[in-house]
């Protein structure tokens, strides 16, 4: 495809230049949905790491808050960039916003309802215990 | 281009999944009902990003309405969940007219 | 056929806006007893909900098919007629007046939110797994309700600090780093939150700093 476009592009046609035109916007598209895909990817997985490692329930909501919020947003903003303006972008952006209001509601009852319950968090710094004191 | 898209997102797609697994982890060894909770809840919310990606690659626009749907579905079961434990009952009135009998969940 | 189902359409419409519009002057003063008209009349909500409804529905659905668009009115009318029996017909539901000022706040918390998580993830990523959870109060100097729910939903949404509990005039926050529970912090975001729900009116370049 490439080889095509340097052709297209040393014979100077009109349309080959239009169509290397083109090409770079896509080209643009391309790059930000990776970016964006790549980076939330990073944050959801991140987040999900979290929540296996960390040692305490309080604790582990911020790793799933991480989640929710900026991995879920990257991914659906890469979707929305990848689709460009249409109905589908608009959808994913309600999808996102609805996203934005549920889960921070989700987190607060969660943590309310276990704080009501009488559930202790650990407070003070914290260190992982050693690989060798735990076996 | 297109096709080398397509394996990007197939990818996402099976990191998607993997994040999935590891969280069933922590849904079946939480310590806590607590803890089950908020990992069910952050399956949703995976699951409503896979179904996303999921229909950018059958090429369907109208499967995104099903994620909006399982997020607004996801948010309610949470909500319903703890409030049946709270009260071991769903018909309880959470606002009173009163301020010294508001509860809340 | 669709000739026939547009015109039919329109009339529905516009004796529907009459009746509207005939009941409302009579019933006004009434009203005004039980509503909260903040800075705006009872009708400038029930239009602009009415529009936020008509493009969510026309977003969804995407098709502009007579019998389609029927359906699409039949449901806004219930909604609106849902809402007025319950009497939610105010600020809160339709905050048409603060829309601006909404999405300034929100890229404001965008930022917060990304530099949030890049904290969040250097801990728990780090092998030693150093945190060090606090309980910390922190005072709401907002005074309705929506104000408090966009400051508290503010903290829970970025990562590092949960809102656990709401008392009187303070939540309890439970935050995963000591350096982020920061008073000065907690308060600037209190201030916009304020001001985003329009009970503060001096620019915040002014107030913050």
């Amino acid at each position: 495809m490439m080889i095509d476009l340097m052709l297209a592009a040393s014979s100077s046609h009109p349309e080959a230049e239009l169509a290397l035109h083109i090409d770079w916007l896509e080209l643009l598209r391309w790059c930000l949905t990776v970016v964006f895909m790549g980076a939330g990817l990073f944050f959801v997985l991140a987040g999900t790491l979290g929540v296996l490692r960390l040692p305490d329930f309080y604790t582990r909501l911020h790793a799933a808050g991480m989640t929710d919020t900026l991995g879920a947003e990257l991914i659906l903003l890469a979707l929305i960039v990848q689709s460009g303006f249409s109905q589908m972008s608009l959808k994913l952006l309600l999808v996102a916003l609805f996203l934005l209001i549920t889960s921070p509601t989700a987190t607060h009852v969660i943590a309310h309802s276990a704080h009501k319950e009488g559930l202790e968090p650990i407070l003070g710094p914290y260190k992982a215990p050693e690989l060798d004191e735990a076996e | 281009m297109a096709i080398s898209l397509g394996y990007i997102i197939l990818a996402s797609a099976f990191l998607l999944i993997v994040s999935m697994v590891m969280m069933l982890v922590r849904l079946i060894g939480g310590p806590s009902l607590y803890d089950r909770l908020l990992a069910v809840n952050s399956f949703g919310t995976k699951i409503v990003l896979f179904l996303c990606v999921f229909c950018f690659i059958i090429d369907r626009p109208d499967g995104v309405d099903i994620a909006l749907l399982y997020a607004l579905m996801n948010f309610i079961a949470t909500i319903a969940v703890l409030k049946y434990f709270n009260y071991q009952a769903l018909d309880v009135t959470l606002i009173c007219e009163t301020a010294d009998e508001e509860t809340s969940i | 056929m669709a000739l026939n189902l547009l015109q039919i359409y329109e009339k529905v419409i516009v004796s529907a806006f009459a009746l509207c519009v005939c009941k409302l002057k009579t019933f006004r003063k009434t009203l005004s007893l039980t509503y909260n008209f903040k800075n705006g009349s009872f009708l400038r909500f029930v239009v602009s909900l009415t529009l936020a409804l008509a493009a969510t529905w026309l977003m969804l659905s995407g098709y502009f098919k007579p019998m389609l668009l029927t359906l699409g009115v039949i449901s806004i009318a219930t909604v609106i007629g849902l809402c007025h029996r319950m009497k939610i017909i105010d600020f809160e539901t339709a905050p048409y007046q603060t829309t601006v000022r909404s999405i300034r706040y929100f890229a404001w918390l965008f930022i917060e939110i990304v530099k949030a998580n890049m904290q969040v993830v250097k801990a728990v990523l780090n092998v030693n797994l150093e945190i060090s959870p606090t309980l910390v109060r922190v005072p709401m100097p907002q005074t309705t309700d929506i104000g408090r729910t966009i400051f508290a939903n503010s903290i829970t949404l970025t990562p590092g600090t949960v809102s656990v509990d709401m008392e009187d005039d303070e939540i309890l926050v439970h935050a995963l780093l000591s350096e982020m529970s920061d008073p000065d912090d907690f308060k600037e975001m209190g201030e916009r939150a304020a001001w985003s729900v329009g009970e503060t009116h001096i620019p915040l370049e002014n107030k913050v700093k």
